[in-house]
């Protein structure tokens, strides 16, 4: 782990680099043109309706700066400058992201996520922000359980429960949907109290269910299965947002939830049927 | 990554990465408040930055929501810890590409997996072990002898050497669990030299686990628990024995894992029938 000093440091070091990069919108569009297929200044000046004078003075800089190799009369990028492009333009999609659903991180608490996540916050690009409204205050619930009952494989972290959800948690298992649980030690004795035991203890033989117990405080409530992920955020007074919930399809998203769900999946405790009972 | 996407990005959220990034005073602030809340006075002292500049700095980012003041303190909001977190990562990977500049320079890049790409800074520690007059097997040897005290081995192979093949033996031998994906080629010369039979005692066992990845590779990656090494492809196209670039950073190590699974997702499983 780097301390805020390294990254100063880093950030001084790197600062020359990073100016040149993104202080000219020319020399961005000229590095993303020929980061496929090497091109000709004037099918560069087509493509981007720029002057011959403004690529080829920026063009100069690029070449100096080894970002591009010039060969044949073609213009190629270099591979420090797809490098560079590519860490410059994931930059660019966490910035899109953050501002698409810029309401759903302003003023919520983001802390259940590990910075490494965060920083991959890009892959979520395509998904929605499902919003309740006054004609609709069901909407984020009811679109959640439509997906849900889609899925052949839960997986679930979440510090709070309702009633609806634990109905169609127990149908999953009933219909052999392996399902994993990770909660809090209050959402498990609400379970406990809930469900049948025996029905809860013998899903756990199938190995259809697993419960697990995380032992701190879990600030975020998501859901990945093989058909989609959900992420909803407490707000920063500690109440949990139920108008707002972030869902994709996309397989990237996924990815991005799997990865979330491992994290708390290593950090958990797996609570068989013996553990389970002197809970209740 | 779609190239249109990468225009729609370029005409969408320019300004906005322009005014995060190419403001050495505006990035420092939101680093400095990465861990704490912080006072002015801090501030200034960790960035070395006068107290009116670092003002200016943050009402900026006040107005775009980055930052906010309780009482003394400066904090980043949510979305400012998001582009903070991100603006680190990014310093990261320009760091790692400038210190290996001319072995990313010399090799080919485009084809690495995305997660790599993506996360490139997991390499920032890393060494770069190269062939010397005095050994010019350098790096060969280094990797041998990281492989050589290790009880797991896993590896994404699209080369393949006789020594190697003598290496991956000694680790069957001694009860290593070794993974492997191949390319189609080597798995014949696996085959080959190895042989059926002992291929298949080693799959029997447990020990060996081996996929056929169909299309080609342009790296390899191999790792254990406490290292991971990557070779690449030189831009003629040829295998580079010459240099590889090692780490023990144990975020790598969690790449190369995901990396290995996302091509063992594409990958054909051999097993003793299909061997």
């Amino acid at each position: 782990m780097l301390s805020v000093e390294n990254i100063l440091k880093f950030n001084d070091l790197a600062h020359d680099k990073l100016k040149f990069m993104v202080n000219s919108k020319i020399r961005l569009n000229i590095l993303t043109s020929i980061s496929q297929h090497p091109k000709s200044m004037k099918e560069i000046k087509e493509e981007h309706n720029l002057t011959f004078a403004s690529i080829s003075i920026n063009m100069k800089l690029l070449l100096a700066e080894n970002l591009v190799i010039k060969r044949r009369g073609k213009y190629f990028i270099s591979s420090l400058g797809y490098l560079n492009l590519y860490s410059l333009l994931d930059f660019f999609k966490l910035i899109s992201v953050t501002n698409k659903f810029e309401e759903l991180w302003l003023n919520h608490d983001i802390s259940g996520i590990p910075d490494d996540l965060i920083g991959n916050f890009g892959l979520l690009e395509d998904s929605k922000l499902v919003k309740a409204n006054h004609l609709d205050i069901y909407k984020i619930h009811n679109n959640f359980l439509e997906l849900l009952i889609r899925s052949k494989e839960v997986r679930t972290v979440s510090p709070i429960s309702h009633p609806d959800l634990l109905e169609v948690f127990g149908a999953k298992i009933k219909s052999n949907t392996p399902t994993i649980l990770i909660l809090t030690k209050e959402i498990v004795k609400q379970v406990l109290k809930s469900s049948d035991f025996n029905f809860l203890s013998e899903g756990i033989s199938n190995k259809n269910l697993e419960i697990r117990l995380y032992e701190g405080e879990i600030k975020v409530v998501f859901t990945v299965t093989d058909k989609f992920m959900s992420l909803g955020l407490f707000n920063h007074d500690g109440s949990y947002d139920q108008n707002r919930d972030l869902v994709s399809m996309d397989k990237n998203a996924i990815q991005w939830a799997e990865s979330l769900f491992d994290y708390y999946y290593q950090k958990s405790l797996n609570l068989g049927p013996k553990k389970l009972a002197k809970m209740i | 990554m779609a190239l249109d996407r990468h225009k729609s990005y370029l005409e969408q959220d320019y300004p906005d990465v322009k005014f995060l990034l190419a403001s050495k005073v505006r990035t420092k602030i939101m680093i400095s408040l990465q861990d704490n809340s912080l006072k002015l006075e801090n501030i200034r002292y960790l960035t070395q930055i006068t107290s009116s500049t670092i003002l200016h700095g943050i009402n900026q980012l006040i107005e775009k929501n980055l930052i906010e003041k309780n009482g003394e303190y400066y904090f980043l909001t949510s979305k400012g810890t998001i582009l903070s977190l991100k603006i680190i990562d990014f310093l990261k990977q320009l760091n790692t590409i400038n210190s290996c500049h001319d072995f990313w320079q010399t090799h080919q890049i485009k084809e690495l997996p995305h997660q790599l790409l993506q996360n490139i800074e997991v390499f920032h520690d890393a060494q770069l072990i190269e062939s010397t007059k005095a050994n010019i097997g350098n790096p060969f040897t280094t990797y041998l002898e990281m492989i050589s005290n290790s009880d797991k081995f896993k590896a994404i192979l699209p080369i393949f050497f006789p020594r190697h093949l003598d290496a991956i033996k000694f680790l069957l031998k001694n009860d290593c669990n070794v993974e492997m994906i191949v390319t189609p080629e080597i798995y014949q010369v696996l085959l080959k030299q190895l042989g059926k039979n002992e291929l298949k005692n080693y799959i029997h066992k447990g020990l060996l686990r081996l996929w056929k990845f169909h299309s080609s590779l342009e790296f390899a990656l191999m790792f254990s628990k406490n290292f991971i090494i990557l070779g690449l492809f030189l831009l003629n196209g040829e295998y580079d024995p010459s240099k590889l670039v090692l780490t023990h950073d144990q975020e790598a190590m969690v790449l190369g894992n995901n990396i290995f699974n996302h091509y063992l997702q594409k990958s054909e499983k051999i097993d003793i029938t299909n061997l």
